[in-house]
């Protein structure tokens, strides 16, 4: 599956609004083949990071909108780091 | 004790489910009470087993089976190889829960005698997982009576994992053990 990035600038966000969005499987795995891998949360100034596979990029956007985090920059991955391996992601 | 049933289970969250464990410790299996064929009727809920399984206890999992299988334990393989929501629990390991489980119920004088089930649904590490099992059919026979179960493992949000059917035998009040080694009634 795609792997995709959105990047969010959302001042006034908070440890609550984050962990409640995210604190039980069927919030971060929010369907049958779309979860969030990974998720940055900066409070001041307020910016978000998050990672999620997903079939279709519109699943990726309308679970940021639910959550108050509609960003327009939302991409596909192409190569991720970790653990000193590089992972090309499938399409 | 009547387990909780399952839906009601569900609505008191993960931290809410652990609170319903009805897993034995060693002692308590030391000294089972027996569970009686004429005790069980049909609709009955066997004992509630919740768990929650960690990262390292996944691990262990892979150490015990000798399953090196990296889609088991490590996180960024999962993630970006295989493209997976987390590290996997096994297949083998539920069941190892499934056969305790019904193992556990007949103890010390029945038998855990056969069981099928499917394994569906990508269970990852830390959430929450309640087994479930409902009497649907008891027969009696010569020295024994057999009950038969179907069942489930369901996670935190109820995604079925593991739906099968059991059948246990169980000693009747006042008979004799069920016999061992344990021969089928229609064998």
């Amino acid at each position: 599956m795609p792997r995709y990035i959105a990047i969010a600038d959302k001042p006034g966000l908070t440890a609550e609004a984050f962990s409640e969005a995210l604190d039980r499987t069927g919030k971060w795995r929010f369907a049958k083949r779309a979860w969030i891998v990974k998720a940055y949360c900066v409070l001041d100034p307020g910016k978000l990071v998050i990672e999620c596979e997903a079939q279709d990029k519109r699943q990726f956007t309308e679970w940021l909108d639910a959550n108050g985090w509609s960003t327009p920059d939302v991409q596909r991955v192409d190569f991720v780091q970790e653990a000193g391996e590089v992972w090309p992601m499938r399409s | 004790m009547m387990a909780i049933p399952v839906e009601q289970l569900l609505t008191l969250g993960p931290d809410g489910m652990l609170k319903h464990d009805e897993t034995p410790n060693v002692e308590q299996l030391r000294n089972a009470k027996q569970t009686y064929f004429e005790d069980v009727n049909v609709g009955d809920d066997l004992p509630r087993y919740v768990h929650r399984l960690s990262a390292p206890e996944l691990a262990r999992w892979c150490i015990t089976m000798e399953n090196t299988h990296r889609l088991h334990y490590d996180l960024a393989h999962a993630h970006n190889h295989d493209n997976l929501p987390g590290a996997l629990f096994h297949g083998t390991w539920r069941m190892s829960i499934i056969s305790k489980w019904l193992k556990d119920w007949s103890l010390p004088d029945g038998w855990f005698w056969k069981a099928s089930w499917q394994v569906r649904e990508m269970v990852t590490a830390n959430e929450t997982i309640a087994l479930w099992g409902k009497v649907i059919d008891k027969q009696e026979y010569g020295k024994y009576g057999v009950v038969h179960v179907e069942f489930g493992m369901v996670n935190e949000e109820g995604w079925e994992g593991a739906p099968g059917a059991a059948s246990v035998a169980l000693p009747y009040r006042g008979g004799e053990p069920v016999p061992y080694p344990f021969t089928p009634p229609d064998a």
